[in-house]
């Protein structure tokens, strides 16, 4: 009798330390779990964040980076610091591919920090120009008064007036063929100090040209990019791992049959 | 509507539709106002301070961090290039360490990504402090017993370490920055803060396109940009033959790519650029105009963006332990 009852209690006391065990360890997982989706959504929301500053920036309504740049820092640090938690819970050894978008995210996020930077450094160069082609053409004007070229130079800089104004891709076409003939201008004038304005200006509408498509194609490519996809795709799987874990919702082969 | 035809909307449009959602339009400068206080831990920044004045990092015992970046000639050494052990010349100059904390990456390449990654390259550079790695200064260190006890005493188990040596050095750096500067104060509203001939100086240096890359509270540090925008920047001086970001990153775009430096201690910092090839600021100011914006400063307006320059000096550090 003394027997089975020690029996029942060693029995009862073992139960109760596995179920205890059991709970406290799902305790811990779902922690940490947490802090893996929160940190997913930081990242998120701050690459969001990016994509409205480029193009607040792109618009010249954010004249300093230090936003930017501060946010692009974080962003680093954080997916490094989390690739560490993930480490450390042994998520990418789970064999639920959680390995393989990380490397995808890290790479997309890379190349999306290092085409900010192509981004800024453009759209510095194109604001210069921006700024000062169509003061440089008023300059050309009044040097070539009365010249042969006064109507070219003036018939630019209205195309160029028009085209900061409205952002209409027509006029952009017309100044890349008004710069294919700005050369030819140019050598047909014989004054020096005439001959320097014009290759300033010639130089400024160049850039306008060349950068406007150079900094909007940087803009789409950041903006475009593919980091945030690969964030949910990995948030997804998390998700779907951790509600199969806990309640037995799915088997591995449904969670990745969807990807 | 998709993306794409919305940022392309005409941009009258978007911009009126913004503008009206502004309090005002030079509410938005594209220079900000520095700080008073960085967060930073007191106590690893006095040891940081120790060790940044401390020869003995490097492996002669001749040179420390404080040998280039001298607090009182504006966080540089005023060389053309820095000099470091056995006299040895190195291939850039010394950029300032004030407001270094500001900068969205170190080194004119931009190689380091924050203070204690850029605190280990003079440590090992074989130009400048020379030790064979930082594990050697930690070994070194270890052998100092004022350093063991305090290390202990911060950074309590780790002592010292390549992570302690580099992040105490990083804590201190973040002490050196300077507020209060005549232009910070002008940008909060004391009208009377700047001169005339400065106000107007930095009216010019906005439209003339500086603020194009120097911008943010650090007047620069926050983007790269290539050395001759509008002018090759090769042709200023044929034994330049620097490519800067280029040898990082192997790309292209990155030839002669530096980080934007600075303008706050511009005006004590002299000689100029990456490599020091300019003497003065009259000089450097004429080649940015020619290379980067690509045209001539009249002598008048030059002399305003100059004494706009000299209203970003803020308050200089004052050491505590030293």
């Amino acid at each position: 009798m003394k027997n089975s009852i020690l029996m029942m209690v060693v029995v009862v006391v073992f139960g109760a330390a596995i179920v205890f065990r059991s709970t406290s360890k799902d305790q811990v997982d779902e922690h940490g779990y947490q802090y893996i989706v929160d940190v997913i959504e930081q990242l998120s929301l701050k690459d969001k964040e990016i994509n409205t500053l480029i193009i607040k920036s792109r618009f010249g309504l954010d004249q300093n980076y230090d936003e930017l740049a501060n946010i692009s820092a974080q962003i680093r640090r954080q997916a490094k610091s989390l690739e560490q938690v993930m480490r450390e819970k042994e998520l990418f050894s789970l064999g639920i591919g959680i390995q393989n978008y990380w490397s995808t995210y890290e790479s997309y996020l890379v190349e999306k920090l290092d085409t900010i930077e192509s981004f800024k450094g453009n759209n510095s160069i194109l604001r210069n120009s921006v700024n000062y082609a169509p003061i440089a053409g008023e300059n050309v004007i009044k040097a070539v008064k009365g010249l042969e070229v006064e109507e070219t130079i003036s018939s630019i800089n209205r195309t160029l007036y028009k085209y900061i104004i409205s952002g209409d891709r027509g006029y952009l076409a017309d100044l890349k063929l008004y710069v294919l003939d700005l050369p030819g201008v140019i050598s047909s004038i014989e004054d020096r100090r005439s001959k320097i304005i014009l290759n300033e200006y010639f130089n400024h509408l160049k850039v306008v040209v060349e950068k406007q498509e150079d900094t909007d194609n940087y803009m789409m490519r950041a903006i475009n990019n593919r980091n945030l996809i690969t964030l949910d795709r990995i948030r997804n799987v998390l998700d779907n791992h951790y509600r199969r874990h806990s309640y037995g919702e799915e088997d591995s082969s449904q969670l990745l049959s969807r990807f | 509507m998709s993306l794409k035809q919305f940022i392309f909307l005409p941009r009258t449009v978007v911009a009126i539709f913004l503008l009206t959602c502004m309090d005002g339009v030079y509410a938005y400068e594209p220079i900000e106002v520095i700080p008073q206080k960085v967060e930073y831990d007191d106590k690893k920044a006095e040891l940081g301070e120790l060790l940044f004045h401390d020869k003995r990092l490097s492996t002669d015992d001749s040179v420390s961090c404080a040998t280039c970046h001298m607090l009182n000639q504006g966080g540089a050494d005023a060389k053309k290039v820095s000099f470091g052990v056995g006299g040895k010349a190195g291939d850039r100059n010394s950029p300032t360490v004030y407001n270094s904390v500001f900068n969205f990456r170190q080194f004119w390449d931009g190689r380091a990504m924050d203070l204690a990654e850029q605190a280990a390259g003079p440590l090992t550079n074989p130009v400048e402090m020379a030790m064979k790695s930082v594990d050697d200064v930690v070994t070194k260190l270890n052998k100092i017993p004022q350093y063991k006890k305090q290390f202990s005493s911060v950074y309590g188990k780790t002592g010292i370490s390549e992570y302690s040596v580099l992040d105490a050095i990083a804590e201190y750096e973040k002490t050196l920055i300077s507020p209060n500067s005549p232009f910070d104060k002008f940008l909060q509203g004391d009208s009377e803060a700047i001169s005339e001939k400065a106000k107007e100086g930095y009216s010019l240096f906005k439209s003339y396109g500086c603020t194009s890359c120097h911008q943010g509270k650090n007047v620069g540090g926050n983007m790269f940009q290539r050395f001759g925008v509008l002018k090759d920047g090769g042709l200023r001086n044929t034994e330049d033959i620097d490519l800067g970001r280029y040898k990082i990153t192997k790309k292209e775009w990155d030839k002669r790519v530096f980080k934007v430096p600075s303008l706050r201690f511009v005006t004590l910092t002299a000689p100029y650029f990456h490599d020091g090839s300019v003497a003065t600021l009259e000089g450097a100011i004429d080649v940015m105009a020619e290379f980067q914006l690509g045209r001539t400063l009249p002598e008048d307006e030059r002399s305003a963006i100059i004494a706009f320059l000299e209203t970003l000096v803020g308050d200089l550090h004052k050491s505590k332990k030293l």
